[in-house]
Protein backbone atom coordinates (compact mmCIF):
# COMPACT_ATOMS: atom_id res chain seq x y z
CA UNK A 1 0.00 0.00 0.00
CA UNK A 2 3.12 2.47 1.29
CA UNK A 3 4.30 1.68 -2.79
CA UNK A 4 1.09 2.24 -3.74
CA UNK A 5 0.86 5.66 -2.29
CA UNK A 6 4.66 6.37 -3.20
CA UNK A 7 4.02 5.70 -7.12
CA UNK A 8 0.45 8.63 -6.73
CA UNK A 9 2.70 10.82 -5.37
CA UNK A 10 5.18 10.58 -8.42
CA UNK A 11 2.55 11.56 -10.98
CA UNK A 12 3.41 14.52 -12.83
CA UNK A 13 1.70 17.07 -10.82
CA UNK A 14 2.02 20.11 -13.74
CA UNK A 15 -1.23 17.56 -15.42
CA UNK A 16 -2.62 16.36 -11.91
CA UNK A 17 -5.09 19.72 -11.83
CA UNK A 18 -8.10 18.65 -13.21
CA UNK A 19 -8.47 21.89 -15.75
CA UNK A 20 -4.91 21.15 -17.32
CA UNK A 21 -5.70 17.32 -17.86
CA UNK A 22 -8.29 18.09 -19.71
CA UNK A 23 -6.82 21.15 -21.71
CA UNK A 24 -4.07 18.05 -22.66
CA UNK A 25 -6.58 15.50 -23.46
CA UNK A 26 -8.22 17.53 -25.80
CA UNK A 27 -5.23 19.01 -27.56
CA UNK A 28 -4.40 14.87 -27.23
CA UNK A 29 -7.11 14.22 -30.04
CA UNK A 30 -6.70 17.09 -32.43
CA UNK A 31 -4.46 18.49 -33.99
CA UNK A 32 -5.05 22.06 -32.87
CA UNK A 33 -7.76 23.88 -31.16
CA UNK A 34 -8.19 27.13 -30.35
CA UNK A 35 -8.89 29.37 -27.29
CA UNK A 36 -12.64 30.03 -27.80
CA UNK A 37 -12.93 25.58 -27.75
CA UNK A 38 -10.97 25.07 -24.90
CA UNK A 39 -12.56 27.59 -22.84
CA UNK A 40 -16.38 26.66 -23.84
CA UNK A 41 -14.98 22.45 -23.33
CA UNK A 42 -13.36 23.79 -19.65
CA UNK A 43 -15.75 25.76 -18.37
CA UNK A 44 -12.71 28.06 -17.35
CA UNK A 45 -12.90 32.28 -17.13
CA UNK A 46 -10.50 33.55 -20.13
CA UNK A 47 -8.09 34.35 -17.17
CA UNK A 48 -7.73 30.95 -15.40
CA UNK A 49 -7.49 28.99 -18.70
CA UNK A 50 -4.78 31.73 -20.20
CA UNK A 51 -2.90 30.65 -16.91
CA UNK A 52 -3.28 27.12 -17.62
CA UNK A 53 -2.07 27.32 -20.81
CA UNK A 54 0.75 29.41 -20.01
CA UNK A 55 1.70 27.27 -17.39
CA UNK A 56 1.80 24.05 -19.97
CA UNK A 57 3.64 26.31 -22.59
CA UNK A 58 6.50 27.24 -19.61
CA UNK A 59 6.55 23.10 -19.57
CA UNK A 60 7.22 22.37 -22.72
CA UNK A 61 3.68 20.90 -23.04
CA UNK A 62 2.14 22.66 -25.56
CA UNK A 63 2.70 25.14 -28.46
CA UNK A 64 0.37 28.69 -28.54
CA UNK A 65 0.44 30.44 -31.67
CA UNK A 66 -1.25 33.87 -32.12
CA UNK A 67 -2.83 34.44 -35.48
CA UNK A 68 -5.71 36.39 -37.12
CA UNK A 69 -8.72 34.37 -39.07
CA UNK A 70 -10.74 36.76 -40.79
CA UNK A 71 -11.18 39.62 -38.59
CA UNK A 72 -11.18 37.36 -34.98
CA UNK A 73 -7.98 36.84 -33.59
CA UNK A 74 -7.43 33.06 -33.11
CA UNK A 75 -5.00 31.72 -29.96
CA UNK A 76 -4.35 28.11 -31.77
CA UNK A 77 -2.96 25.41 -28.76
CA UNK A 78 -1.05 22.02 -30.16
CA UNK A 79 0.50 19.33 -28.23
CA UNK A 80 4.01 19.15 -28.59
CA UNK A 81 5.75 15.70 -28.32
CA UNK A 82 7.00 16.14 -24.82
CA UNK A 83 3.74 16.79 -23.80
CA UNK A 84 2.03 14.35 -25.49
CA UNK A 85 4.59 11.89 -23.68
CA UNK A 86 3.85 13.01 -20.53
CA UNK A 87 0.19 12.93 -20.88
CA UNK A 88 0.50 9.06 -21.90
CA UNK A 89 2.80 8.28 -19.05
CA UNK A 90 0.29 10.29 -16.48
CA UNK A 91 -2.72 8.19 -17.84
CA UNK A 92 -0.31 5.09 -17.46
CA UNK A 93 0.73 5.74 -13.78
CA UNK A 94 -3.14 6.93 -13.12
CA UNK A 95 -4.07 3.55 -14.24
CA UNK A 96 -1.22 1.95 -12.84
CA UNK A 97 -2.29 3.13 -9.32
CA UNK A 98 -6.24 2.38 -10.26
CA UNK A 99 -5.23 -0.93 -10.53
CA UNK A 100 -2.99 -1.59 -7.39
CA UNK A 101 -5.60 -0.16 -5.17
CA UNK A 102 -8.36 -2.62 -6.95
CA UNK B 1 -20.37 3.69 -21.16
CA UNK B 2 -17.18 6.40 -21.13
CA UNK B 3 -17.10 7.22 -17.11
CA UNK B 4 -13.73 8.31 -17.21
CA UNK B 5 -13.70 12.31 -17.29
CA UNK B 6 -10.88 12.81 -19.26
CA UNK B 7 -12.18 10.12 -22.09
CA UNK B 8 -15.64 12.57 -22.19
CA UNK B 9 -13.74 15.39 -22.82
CA UNK B 10 -12.04 13.37 -25.38
CA UNK B 11 -14.95 12.11 -27.13
CA UNK B 12 -16.99 15.68 -26.71
CA UNK B 13 -13.89 16.56 -29.08
CA UNK B 14 -14.19 13.83 -31.29
CA UNK B 15 -18.23 14.44 -32.10
CA UNK B 16 -17.33 18.46 -32.43
CA UNK B 17 -17.51 17.40 -36.22
CA UNK B 18 -20.79 16.66 -36.05
CA UNK B 19 -21.75 19.25 -33.62
CA UNK B 20 -23.62 21.82 -36.33
CA UNK B 21 -25.45 19.53 -38.80
CA UNK B 22 -23.02 19.98 -42.05
CA UNK B 23 -21.98 16.54 -41.74
CA UNK B 24 -25.54 15.33 -42.64
CA UNK B 25 -26.18 18.50 -45.25
CA UNK B 26 -23.11 17.03 -47.26
CA UNK B 27 -24.37 13.50 -46.99
CA UNK B 28 -27.45 14.45 -48.18
CA UNK B 29 -25.85 16.36 -50.77
CA UNK B 30 -23.90 13.33 -51.97
CA UNK B 31 -27.00 11.21 -51.87
CA UNK B 32 -29.11 13.69 -54.27
CA UNK B 33 -26.24 13.23 -56.76
CA UNK B 34 -26.65 9.70 -56.48
CA UNK B 35 -30.50 10.18 -56.68
CA UNK B 36 -29.95 11.78 -59.90
CA UNK B 37 -27.15 9.84 -61.44
CA UNK B 38 -29.44 6.54 -60.92
CA UNK B 39 -32.60 8.67 -62.68
CA UNK B 40 -29.94 9.80 -65.29
CA UNK B 41 -28.93 6.21 -66.26
CA UNK B 42 -32.06 5.13 -66.38
CA UNK B 43 -33.25 8.33 -68.72
CA UNK B 44 -29.96 7.71 -70.79
CA UNK B 45 -30.65 3.72 -70.71
CA UNK B 46 -30.89 3.41 -74.79
CA UNK B 47 -28.39 6.25 -75.62
CA UNK B 48 -24.54 5.84 -76.39
CA UNK B 49 -24.27 7.87 -73.33
CA UNK B 50 -25.06 4.78 -71.20
CA UNK B 51 -21.57 3.06 -72.38
CA UNK B 52 -20.19 6.16 -70.16
CA UNK B 53 -22.40 6.08 -67.55
CA UNK B 54 -19.53 4.90 -65.13
CA UNK B 55 -17.27 7.57 -65.49
CA UNK B 56 -20.17 10.36 -64.55
CA UNK B 57 -20.81 7.51 -61.40
CA UNK B 58 -16.73 8.38 -60.84
CA UNK B 59 -16.91 12.20 -61.21
CA UNK B 60 -19.93 12.21 -58.82
CA UNK B 61 -18.20 9.91 -56.23
CA UNK B 62 -14.39 11.56 -56.83
CA UNK B 63 -15.52 15.15 -57.73
CA UNK B 64 -18.87 15.96 -56.03
CA UNK B 65 -17.11 14.50 -52.68
CA UNK B 66 -14.37 16.91 -52.76
CA UNK B 67 -16.96 19.65 -53.73
CA UNK B 68 -19.25 18.99 -50.63
CA UNK B 69 -16.12 18.62 -48.45
CA UNK B 70 -15.31 22.45 -49.74
CA UNK B 71 -18.18 23.71 -48.62
CA UNK B 72 -18.88 21.83 -45.47
CA UNK B 73 -15.47 23.55 -44.79
CA UNK B 74 -16.26 26.73 -45.95
CA UNK B 75 -19.71 26.53 -43.23
CA UNK B 76 -17.67 25.62 -40.38
CA UNK B 77 -15.10 28.29 -41.31
CA UNK B 78 -17.76 31.15 -41.40
CA UNK B 79 -20.43 29.84 -39.32
CA UNK B 80 -18.87 27.22 -36.79
CA UNK B 81 -15.58 28.40 -35.80
CA UNK B 82 -16.20 31.44 -35.01
CA UNK B 83 -18.82 30.95 -33.08
CA UNK B 84 -17.59 27.44 -30.83
CA UNK B 85 -14.03 27.64 -31.75
CA UNK B 86 -11.41 26.14 -34.35
CA UNK B 87 -10.46 22.83 -34.21
CA UNK B 88 -8.19 21.15 -36.72
CA UNK B 89 -8.36 17.46 -36.61
CA UNK B 90 -5.54 14.81 -36.82
CA UNK B 91 -5.23 12.77 -40.03
CA UNK B 92 -3.35 9.93 -40.09
CA UNK B 93 0.21 9.64 -41.15
CA UNK B 94 2.73 7.25 -42.24
CA UNK B 95 1.67 3.34 -42.03
CA UNK B 96 -1.81 4.59 -40.02
CA UNK B 97 -2.68 6.35 -43.41
CA UNK B 98 -1.49 3.54 -45.92
CA UNK B 99 -3.75 1.12 -43.73
CA UNK B 100 -6.92 3.47 -43.93
CA UNK B 101 -6.58 3.66 -47.62
CA UNK B 102 -5.98 0.14 -48.08
CA UNK B 103 -8.74 -0.52 -45.93
CA UNK B 104 -11.39 2.01 -47.60
CA UNK B 105 -10.25 0.68 -51.32
CA UNK B 106 -10.84 -2.84 -50.37
CA UNK B 107 -14.17 -2.09 -48.74
CA UNK B 108 -15.39 0.45 -51.83
CA UNK B 109 -14.42 -2.53 -54.20
CA UNK B 110 -16.24 -4.57 -52.35
CA UNK B 111 -18.97 -2.79 -52.13
CA UNK B 112 -18.99 -2.30 -55.98
CA UNK B 113 -18.86 -6.05 -57.17
CA UNK B 114 -21.72 -6.99 -54.56
CA UNK B 115 -24.08 -4.12 -56.33
CA UNK B 116 -22.68 -5.63 -59.87
CA UNK B 117 -23.29 -8.96 -58.66
CA UNK B 118 -26.94 -7.82 -57.66
CA UNK B 119 -28.18 -5.76 -60.32
CA UNK B 120 -26.57 -9.15 -62.74
CA UNK B 121 -28.47 -11.86 -60.70
CA UNK B 122 -31.45 -9.50 -59.76
CA UNK B 123 -34.48 -11.89 -59.89
CA UNK B 124 -38.14 -11.08 -60.21
CA UNK B 125 -39.97 -10.72 -57.35
CA UNK B 126 -37.47 -8.52 -55.02
CA UNK B 127 -35.23 -5.24 -55.57
CA UNK B 128 -31.89 -7.02 -53.83
CA UNK B 129 -29.77 -4.12 -54.69
CA UNK B 130 -31.48 -1.31 -53.01
CA UNK B 131 -32.24 -3.66 -49.85
CA UNK B 132 -28.32 -4.72 -49.46
CA UNK B 133 -27.65 -0.46 -50.08
CA UNK B 134 -30.10 0.35 -47.40
CA UNK B 135 -28.19 -2.36 -45.23
CA UNK B 136 -24.41 -1.01 -45.90
CA UNK B 137 -25.51 2.50 -45.30
CA UNK B 138 -27.13 1.55 -42.19
CA UNK B 139 -24.10 -0.07 -40.95
CA UNK B 140 -21.53 2.35 -41.79
CA UNK B 141 -24.06 5.22 -39.74
CA UNK B 142 -24.06 2.19 -36.61
CA UNK B 143 -20.31 2.87 -36.64
CA UNK B 144 -20.73 6.32 -36.31
CA UNK B 145 -23.30 6.34 -33.52
CA UNK B 146 -21.22 3.55 -31.92
CA UNK B 147 -18.08 5.98 -32.34
CA UNK B 148 -19.34 9.27 -31.44
CA UNK B 149 -21.92 8.04 -29.34
CA UNK B 150 -24.58 9.75 -31.17
CA UNK B 151 -27.63 9.21 -30.72
CA UNK B 152 -29.33 10.46 -34.10
CA UNK B 153 -27.01 8.40 -36.55
CA UNK B 154 -28.85 5.14 -35.42
CA UNK B 155 -32.42 7.01 -36.58
CA UNK B 156 -30.43 7.40 -40.15
CA UNK B 157 -29.58 3.77 -40.05
CA UNK B 158 -33.14 2.66 -38.96
CA UNK B 159 -34.54 5.00 -41.65
CA UNK B 160 -31.54 3.73 -44.30
CA UNK B 161 -33.14 -0.02 -43.46
CA UNK B 162 -36.88 0.63 -43.58
CA UNK B 163 -35.90 2.47 -47.12
CA UNK B 164 -34.23 -0.54 -48.45
CA UNK B 165 -36.75 -3.01 -47.09
CA UNK B 166 -39.43 -1.06 -48.14
CA UNK B 167 -38.05 -0.42 -52.08
CA UNK B 168 -37.06 -3.90 -52.02
CA UNK B 169 -40.61 -5.07 -51.86
CA UNK B 170 -41.75 -2.43 -54.07
CA UNK B 171 -39.09 -3.67 -56.17
CA UNK B 172 -39.21 -0.46 -59.07
CA UNK B 173 -37.96 -1.75 -62.38
CA UNK B 174 -34.61 -0.30 -64.04
CA UNK B 175 -33.50 0.79 -60.22
CA UNK B 176 -35.93 3.10 -59.85
CA UNK B 177 -35.63 2.04 -56.52
CA UNK B 178 -32.12 3.32 -56.10
CA UNK B 179 -33.27 6.38 -57.25
CA UNK B 180 -35.66 6.93 -54.66
CA UNK B 181 -33.58 5.72 -52.07
CA UNK B 182 -30.74 8.15 -52.49
CA UNK B 183 -33.26 10.70 -53.20
CA UNK B 184 -35.93 10.13 -50.18
CA UNK B 185 -32.14 9.29 -47.70
CA UNK B 186 -30.62 12.46 -49.38
CA UNK B 187 -33.78 14.63 -48.52
CA UNK B 188 -33.92 13.69 -45.24
CA UNK B 189 -30.55 14.25 -44.36
CA UNK B 190 -30.59 17.47 -45.80
CA UNK B 191 -34.06 18.03 -43.71
CA UNK B 192 -32.15 16.97 -40.98
CA UNK B 193 -29.17 19.06 -41.57
CA UNK B 194 -30.77 22.21 -41.63
CA UNK B 195 -32.61 21.55 -38.50
CA UNK B 196 -29.39 20.67 -36.37
CA UNK B 197 -28.05 24.18 -37.93
CA UNK B 198 -31.04 25.81 -36.85
CA UNK B 199 -30.88 24.99 -33.56
CA UNK B 200 -26.79 25.16 -33.38
CA UNK B 201 -26.98 28.82 -34.52
CA UNK B 202 -29.97 29.81 -31.95
CA UNK B 203 -27.92 28.64 -28.98
CA UNK B 204 -24.62 29.80 -30.19
CA UNK B 205 -24.74 33.67 -31.42
CA UNK B 206 -22.05 34.73 -33.44
CA UNK B 207 -19.44 36.24 -31.18
CA UNK B 208 -18.57 40.23 -30.90
CA UNK B 209 -16.03 41.00 -33.17
CA UNK B 210 -12.83 42.61 -30.56
CA UNK B 211 -13.62 40.06 -27.50
CA UNK B 212 -13.25 36.87 -30.02
CA UNK B 213 -10.46 35.52 -27.29
CA UNK B 214 -7.56 36.27 -24.90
Amino acid sequence: MMSDLRSLTEVDRLLHEPSRAVIVAILATVESADFVFLQRETNLTKGNLSAHLTKLQEAGYIQIEKTFRGKYPLTLCRLTDTGRQAFQAYRQKLRQFVEQTK
Amino acid sequence: MVTDPLQQAQQRTLRYWYVDGTFELSIGGMCLLLAAYFYAEILLADSWLSNIMFVFFLLIMIGGGFLINRLVMMLKEHVTFPRTGYVSFAHPTGARQWKRMLLLSAFSAFLAALIVFLILNSQAGFDWTTTVTGLIFSAVLVFLAWRFRLLRFLAYAVLSVGLGVVLGFANWPHNFGLVLYYGALGLSMLLAGAVILGNYLRQNPAPAEASHDE
